[in-house]
């Protein structure tokens, strides 16, 4: 029963680090690499033409940092939940 | 009857050959002149976007020098030179500007520039007063490849103003253009061409150059 509450507990962890990477990666973007920089377009008053000003900011990308992220956070999570199953087995 | 006759004739095709080889900014000075893209502040801009299934990307450079001769009234008279370090091409990610740089993309230490060279006016339209929309024949080289073809650009003069001093002292030339160029034409080959990278690069140039810099 002790050891249910804790799969549920343990496998709900990655769900929600998944979930919360996957709202941030949204937010900035939907990008595939992450970036350093964003490009803002800006209008030039004298020609009134489009140009672009490079602004520092990170950028979450999927590949590089998203996936890898909630893929370590599974593997970590089912690490500790075999470890605690096989602790709770040696304890009965 | 017969002499009013010719004499319209005549007329009427005057005019017509004036519309057509009239074809430069009205009120400026009817001489040659040289106007220089070199911005010490950088706000000359080209950027470069590639569309491919897996990764759209966008660039730019604001490290662009060039010069353009002409006569004002006669836009056919262009002449010029442009170029872009290619050590300065920026996609707001380091590494890829690394790869850029890279041997196996435009290797920047054997070209370090990439080049276009106006050899010949094909087209002069008027869009409105001080704008004008021309066809150049180019010469562009890319990796020491150099292939020519034909542009289209506009051109905007403005006369020297409280607003253009701003910018640069004398009379302002702003120059755009698009045009699309193959990365195989210029020997730039690479597996992920065709998935993460587009094998057709749009190219935009937004250029201001002054008579007096």
């Amino acid at each position: 029963m002790k050891l249910s509450r804790l799969r549920l507990l343990l496998s709900s962890i990655p769900i929600l680090i998944a979930f919360f990477l996957l709202i941030i990666w949204g937010f900035n973007g939907f990008e595939l690499f992450s970036k350093n920089s964003i490009a803002v377009e800006q209008i030039d008053p004298i020609t009134n033409q489009p140009y672009y000003e490079w602004k520092d900011k990170f950028v979450f990308g999927l590949i590089d940092f998203v996936l890898p992220i909630i893929l370590a956070s599974i593997i970590i999570f089912l690490t500790i939940y075999y470890i605690l199953k096989r602790r709770f087995k040696n304890e009965i | 009857m017969r002499f009013k006759l010719v004499y319209l004739i005549i007329l009427s095709l005057l005019i017509t050959t004036q519309q057509n080889y009239a074809q430069g900014f009205e009120n400026a000075p009817d001489k040659s002149q040289t106007f220089k893209f070199s911005d010490p502040n950088r706000r000359n801009q080209v950027s470069f976007e590639s569309k491919a299934p897996l990764e759209d990307i966008f660039g730019t450079s604001n490290d662009i020098t060039g010069k353009v001769e002409l006569n004002l009234t006669n836009l056919k008279s262009i002449k010029g030179e442009f170029e872009i370090s290619v050590s300065s091409l920026k996609t707001g990610i380091d590494l890829r500007d690394q790869h850029i740089r890279d041997e196996n993309w435009l290797d920047a230490k054997k070209y370090p520039t990439i080049k276009l060279i106006i050899k010949q006016i094909k087209k002069v339209d008027k869009i409105e007063q001080n704008k004008y929309k021309i066809v150049a024949n180019v010469d562009f080289s890319v990796k020491g490849v150099v292939k020519n073809f034909d542009i289209t650009a506009e051109m905007t003069y403005m006369p020297e103003s409280d607003i253009t001093k701003t910018r640069f002292p004398g009379d302002l030339l702003v120059i755009r253009s698009e045009f699309n160029i193959k990365l195989s034409d210029y020997g730039v080959k690479n597996n992920i061409i065709g998935q993460k990278v587009a094998e057709e690069i749009l190219i935009k140039a937004n250029l201001v150059g002054s008579n007096k810099i």
